[in-house]
């Protein structure tokens, strides 16, 4: 199977993160078939996006492009997430789960969760997630 | 992102009326919800039915909703679909603010 890329550029605003996301989920659907895989991708692609906004509200993010790139290959989904905000690099590994009734603060730890691989990299004066998902298609 | 509301016994009930609850509903949410409880002094129930994706902007509102009904009153969440009770599950958030299938079972639970 040749592997199926996908990539999307779109201003930084949540109107658009929106649409981001049910694109790739429609292109992971298309590419790798129905799974419960397809839920998980797209919370976690929600939150990175989300994130990538957030961390970049010192500058005007509807400046700032977001950028997506999928590569769907048999078993896997690999997501990767750029931005040109500042440098953004948290420490590795699975942060913890916020306080009991925080209103904030899940967005790392669910992409944790919810996907099977995840690093942080510094790319020219972008920042990028990488992460990767197996994908399981129920027979 | 609005909310329509209707009274069961003392339960009023909320229903989102669209069916993402993410980043760029949640301030909406938050709003139609402060403004659909405004002279109800009883349990809410907020029914998810129809709410297919929700992220953490969304969780936030809920939870901050919650936090504004104040102490001694209850927000009963029912017909949570597949994907959101798996949010409200892996954050624990269910651990405060549970979940129930039916809308009798929210009324019941409003009325304990």
């Amino acid at each position: 199977m040749t592997p199926t890329r996908f990539h999307l550029k779109a201003p930084a605003r949540l109107d658009q993160i929106r649409l981001l996301v049910l694109a790739v989920r429609a292109v992971c659907a298309e590419a790798l078939g129905e799974s419960p895989a397809l839920d998980d991708v797209e919370l976690a692609l929600a939150e990175l996006l989300n994130n990538a906004v957030e961390h970049g509200v010192a500058l005007d993010p509807a400046a700032v492009e977001l950028e997506v790139a999928l590569t769907a290959t048999p078993g896997w989904a690999e997501i990767e997430v750029l931005d040109a905000f500042e440098p953004y690099l948290p420490a590795e590994g699975a942060p913890a789960l916020p306080d009991e009734l925080a209103e904030g603060g899940y967005g790392r730890f669910l992409v944790h969760e919810l996907m099977d691989e995840v690093r942080y990299e510094r790319r020219g004066d972008r920042n990028a997630v990488v992460t990767r998902k197996r994908w399981v298609v129920p027979e | 992102m609005s909310l329509q509301a209707r009274t069961r016994e003392d339960l009023l009930i909320l229903t989102p009326t669209e069916s993402r609850l993410d980043a760029q509903a949640a301030i909406g949410f938050r709003d139609a919800f402060s403004q659909a409880i405004g002279g109800h002094s009883g349990p809410v129930g907020l029914d998810l039915g129809g709410v297919k994706f929700m992220d953490s902007s969304g969780l936030g509102a809920v939870v901050a909703s919650f936090k504004q009904l104040g102490a001694g009153r209850t927000l009963v969440i029912f017909q949570a679909t597949a994907p959101v009770r798996k949010l409200f599950q892996m954050t624990r958030i269910d651990r405060v603010l549970p979940l129930v299938e039916t809308e009798d079972e929210a009324v019941a639970r409003s009325r304990a």
